[in-house]
């Protein structure tokens, strides 16, 4: 839609497709002159954190996996992190290689759809992934392929693949027979084949000419890719534990959004999180199929296009189905399934890598095993305030052309970071001024 | 779409019944059920949570093929149909879902495929699809059968509360029911199955959808109707 009054331009969204949740667009210009660009969040608050208050807290992983479809491992994964954390519980290492092989199922489910499904047709042209599939049929198979086998695994570790059950603090109601897992394993071979074929022809794609100074944001893990452990680490230098993130990081209101967006407190500025940060921090330390496959493309640091976001997904796709076939073929059932422990009153807090970027969560238990308090820290509502720096940044580019296009070519940019605006937990503060 | 089958050919009816655990939701999953055990005298093992789909295969019944499967997103519909031999051979697909409409719960309304009156542009998740958008994604991947009907069971209303379990361990220690709106002290029951009312009327309804899926009643044929 567009309004003008010879001197104001304003261009806006008012829904935008192929993203997840309910978000606009808002930008005003005048006398050519950008007066603000706001992505408007106007999905109603879900109250997570608030209902969590009270409750036990091995309900904690069900209730926040209801967060997100597509990564409710994320939220069970850091919060299982954290309140094991709080409980001073430690796993097994075959608890801890389990929960990395259930982590590669969500990202390869997650990635092969946003890359496939929601981004992928921005670069042919298309509206979406059903017009693109009657032209380019064997991107949309492949990318069916890939996604399918990640679902299947999330189904065979979590007990279904949306919103799993199997998680608990301390481990795994029940860890899969070697039987049960070793059936992925040709498939897995099969798909790590068609994930390197993918990330190849996504390398070959035309994208556009658009670098930022980013502030990348990411776990980081001596010996291994970030997934589920490791420092906040930035690449500014910034390096602290999981559980000090509310010391270095900020979630702030916005009058146009009803989720909170994120900064830096020790810059006052916003930050990149999700594929490119890791990549960019951790890419040592990427398996070395993928890593031989980065050099081969010549897709290497540093990374500051955003629009690259779909080949750092398929090469994190690469990592994943490479990294589960590693495990898949080693495994041993953990014995136990999972570790006891006893209640008692604490904190804790941790983060992981949602296939989006950091997720933190952070609880405060009493003795009695019920959560007094909770706070997460969704990625999306992190990145929002980047999002909105990098479309003023890439706005003077596109901004002669038609209004229709200028919204097109902002909204493929918002879909680079594969925002979930639905995964926004967070609701404004209400101050009630009486005099 | 795929090529319509020739006339020699044996007709292969495949019935995939969508739904979930969640009150009158599960009426796909239900009728599917009685369907399996109507049709091919055997209860259906695949579980319906689960989205790894045994390979499709089909019994053959009255001088018919059938193969019968649950599913639990219509997104699945797309691993279902997966070309292989068997799905090759696929001459009529009906999915069974809930639905909501004005017609009174019980009402088998069907839907003929192509059909351009469903809105496929905008899902309302793209975490999760939906069944237009599988649908059409399923014919541009050439992978829809020669004849598709949609059976949209109407089921009532999802009543808002869910009712409380019966001795269910009320959970202490919540500083105040106004911080959420939910007061932990009076948990909300997970309301799994049909409801009471509507699952007397599965008989009738399995009567119906069996009538339509044996090719006896075909009056709605072709536009959207009460049958």
């Amino acid at each position: 839609m567009t309004a003008g009054d010879g001197t104001t331009r304003t261009i806006r969204v008012e829904a935008m497709t192929r993203v997840e949740g309910e978000g606009g667009l808002d930008i005003r210009l005048r006398d050519g002159q950008i007066e603000h660009v706001r992505l408007n969040i106007f999905e109603p608050p879900r109250f997570f954190e608030a209902f969590l208050r009270g409750r036990p807290l091995e309900d904690v992983p069900d209730i926040t996996a209801r967060i997100c479809g597509i990564c409710p491992v994320a939220y069970q994964m850091s919060s299982v992190h954290a309140l094991e954390a709080a409980l001073g519980v430690e796993v097994s290492a075959e608890i801890r290689r389990l929960r990395r092989l259930l982590y590669c199922g969500e990202w390869i489910e997650s990635h092969a759809l946003h890359v496939h499904m929601l981004n992928l047709p921005d670069f042919f042209g298309y509206d979406g992934p059903l017009e693109m599939a009657q032209d380019h049929p064997e991107w949309v198979e492949r990318g069916l392929q890939l996604r399918k086998l990640g679902n299947e695994l999330l189904d065979c570790l979590g007990g279904r693949a949306i919103h799993p059950i199997n998680v608990a603090v301390g481990g795994f109601y029940r860890a899969p027979t070697r039987g049960e897992l070793s059936a992925f394993v040709q498939p897995f071979e099969g798909a790590l084949r068609l994930a390197e074929e993918a990330a190849r022809a996504i390398a070959r794609l035309d994208y556009p000419d658009f670098t930022q100074d980013y502030d990348l944001v990411a776990l980081v893990h001596p010996d291994e890719y970030p997934m589920n452990e490791g420092r906040i680490a930035s690449s500014d230098g910034l390096s602290i534990a999981a559980d000090e993130f509310p010391q270095h990081f900020s979630e702030q209101q916005v009058p146009h959004s009803t989720a909170m967006q994120a900064i830096r407190l020790g810059t006052g500025k916003p930050y990149l999180l999700g594929p490119l940060s890791r990549l960019q921090l951790a890419f040592e330390q990427l398996h070395p199929t993928a890593r031989r496959l980065a050099d081969e493309i010549g897709f290497l640091p540093p990374f500051r296009n955003p629009f690259y976001g779909i080949l750092a997904r398929s090469l994190e796709l690469v990592h994943a189905y490479a990294e589960a076939l590693e495990i898949l073929k080693s495994y041993a059932p953990p014995k136990p399934a999972r570790i006891a422990y006893e209640y008692r009153a604490g904190r804790g807090g941790a983060a992981t890598e949602a296939p989006r970027g950091l997720l933190y969560h952070g609880y405060q238990v009493d003795d009695q095993g019920k959560v007094v308090e909770a706070d997460i820290v969704p990625p999306t509502s992190q990145k929002q305030g980047q999002i909105e720096v990098d479309l003023r940044e890439y706005l003077p580019a596109v901004i002669s052309r038609p209004d229709a296009e200028v919204a097109e070519a902002c909204e493929k940019l918002v879909r680079c970071y594969d925002p979930c605006i639905s995964c926004s937990t967070h609701f404004l503060q209400v101050r009630i001024d009486r005099q | 779409m795929s090529a319509p089958a020739s006339d020699a050919s044996p007709r292969h009816t495949l019935l995939a019944g969508l739904g979930s655990p969640h009150g009158d939701d599960e009426v796909g999953w239900v009728i599917t059920d009685r369907l399996a055990k109507r049709i091919l005298g055997q209860k259906l093992r695949s579980s319906p949570t689960l989205r790894r789909l045994p390979p499709l295969a089909a019994e053959l019944r009255d001088g018919q093929r059938w193969s019968i499967q649950k599913l639990a997103v219509p997104a699945g519909m797309l691993d279902l149909l997966e070309p292989t031999t068997e799905t090759d051979r696929v001459t009529d697909l009906f999915l069974i879902d809930a639905c909501l409409a004005e017609q009174p719960p019980g009402t088998v309304l069907r839907w003929v495929w192509p059909n351009r009156h469903w809105e496929t542009r905008r899902s309302s998740s793209t975490h999760e699809l939906s069944l237009p958008w599988a649908l059409q994604m399923a014919e541009h991947l050439g992978r829809l059968p020669p004849r598709v009907s949609v059976l949209g069971i109407v089921v009532p209303p999802p009543t808002f509360p869910s009712p409380t379990i019966p001795g269910f361990p009320p959970l202490p220690g919540a500083p105040s029911p106004f911080d959420s709106g939910l007061d932990p002290s009076h948990p909300v029951a997970p309301n799994f199955g049909l409801s009471l009312n509507f699952a007397a009327k599965v008989p009738e309804i399995v009567d119906r959808v069996e009538r339509i899926v044996r090719g006896e009643s075909d009056t709605a044929r072709r536009r959207p109707g009460v049958l």
